[in-house]
């Protein structure tokens, strides 16, 4: 079973930094947002500006029909730790979308690789836009997956 | 803060897989639109249906809700970077013979416009450009209930041989 918040606070949290909306998801004033219990992340007990990082620990609900894990799951953890970390550098009533996001697969996920670790980080600023990087690797330090995002900053 | 909850349930991935690899890939397809092949646990976990296929391409149905939501108030990017990467692997399978597996290499996504519940099911269409004897290339494209165009994406598969 999924268990959820009402997602709208966050929406109307553009009043505060990204990196300040972070830290209230992660005391609990703020909703975790609902995609990490989907997939059962573990995001936001690691981040500061710039660097976010989210684990798993994969489970059958992430199969594929080919019996191992979706290799959509790699691109949303890749996701969420790009998107978390381009989040913690925007500034108040600023907000920020992904608009680009690619990813190399280097190893197969299954149940057996134990708890995968993947950290964010902002390349960096343009303008509007904002540069990301992440990698999937295991507790060997064994490397899954990496890829590279773009966001684009938005104004209230 | 006011909780929602959703149960998921799903069948055996690894012995569906196992025993789906007698059937090349196009009857493994109408052997899921006839019920007799089971949906994959992550097509229910985000709640995707395959609605369409034939030689070559295919359609998934994708239900965009709450649950998908990332900080933003939208659907995650990763979310529907995965639904087009299905979709793309459903056209490549559509073309395998029995016993052929693939995996996805790599994936280049553009989300376009933001999704989110209101925008009512999105349907993304995957083709196959072309199919070599290990690796294979494809797009895709999520449209939304009006023809709008919410991400588009390119793959390369890498195709495993029995």
């Amino acid at each position: 079973m999924i268990t959820w918040d009402d997602q709208a606070p966050l929406k109307q949290s553009r009043e505060l930094t990204g990196i300040e909306t972070l830290r209230r998801v992660a005391g609990g004033a703020l909703p975790r947002p609902a995609v990490s219990s989907l997939f059962g992340w573990d995001d936001l007990s690691e981040f500061d500006a710039g660097r976010a990082v989210a684990s798993f620990l994969p489970e059958e609900r992430h199969y594929s029909p080919l019996g191992v894990v979706h290799g959509g799951v790699a691109m949303s953890l890749l996701d969420t730790a790009m998107a978390t970390a381009a989040h913690s550098v925007v500034e108040a009533s600023e907000s920020c979308v992904t608009t680009q996001l690619k990813a190399l697969f280097v190893r197969v996920i299954t149940r057996g690789v134990g708890r995968l670790r993947c950290e964010g980080t902002v390349l960096h600023r343009e303008g509007d836009l904002i540069e990301t990087k992440a990698s999937i690797v295991d507790e060997r330090g064994k490397r899954y997956a990496h890829g590279t995002g773009m966001c684009r900053v938005q104004r209230a | 803060m006011s909780k929602r909850t959703r149960t998921i349930t799903w069948e055996d991935p690894v012995a569906a897989a196992e025993s789906a690899r007698a059937m090349d890939g196009m009857q493994r397809l109408k052997n899921y639109a006839a019920g007799s092949v089971p949906a994959s646990p992550f097509a229910l976990t985000i709640d995707t249906e395959i609605t369409g296929f034939a030689e070559g391409s295919a359609e998934i149905t994708f239900h965009p809700a709450e649950f998908h939501y990332d900080i933003t108030g939208f659907v995650a990017a990763g979310v529907l970077a995965a639904v087009l990467d299905s979709v793309m692997g459903v056209a490549l399978q559509s073309q395998l013979p029995a016993g052929a597996g693939f995996v996805t290499l790599e994936i280049s996504v553009n989300t376009i416009r933001p999704v989110s519940a209101p925008c009512g099911d999105i349907k993304a269409e995957g083709t196959v450009l072309h199919l070599g004897r290990r690796i294979a290339y494809s797009e895709a494209r999520a449209v939304d209930g009006e023809g709008q165009i919410c991400a588009s994406a390119t793959s390369s598969l890498l195709v495993m041989h029995p």
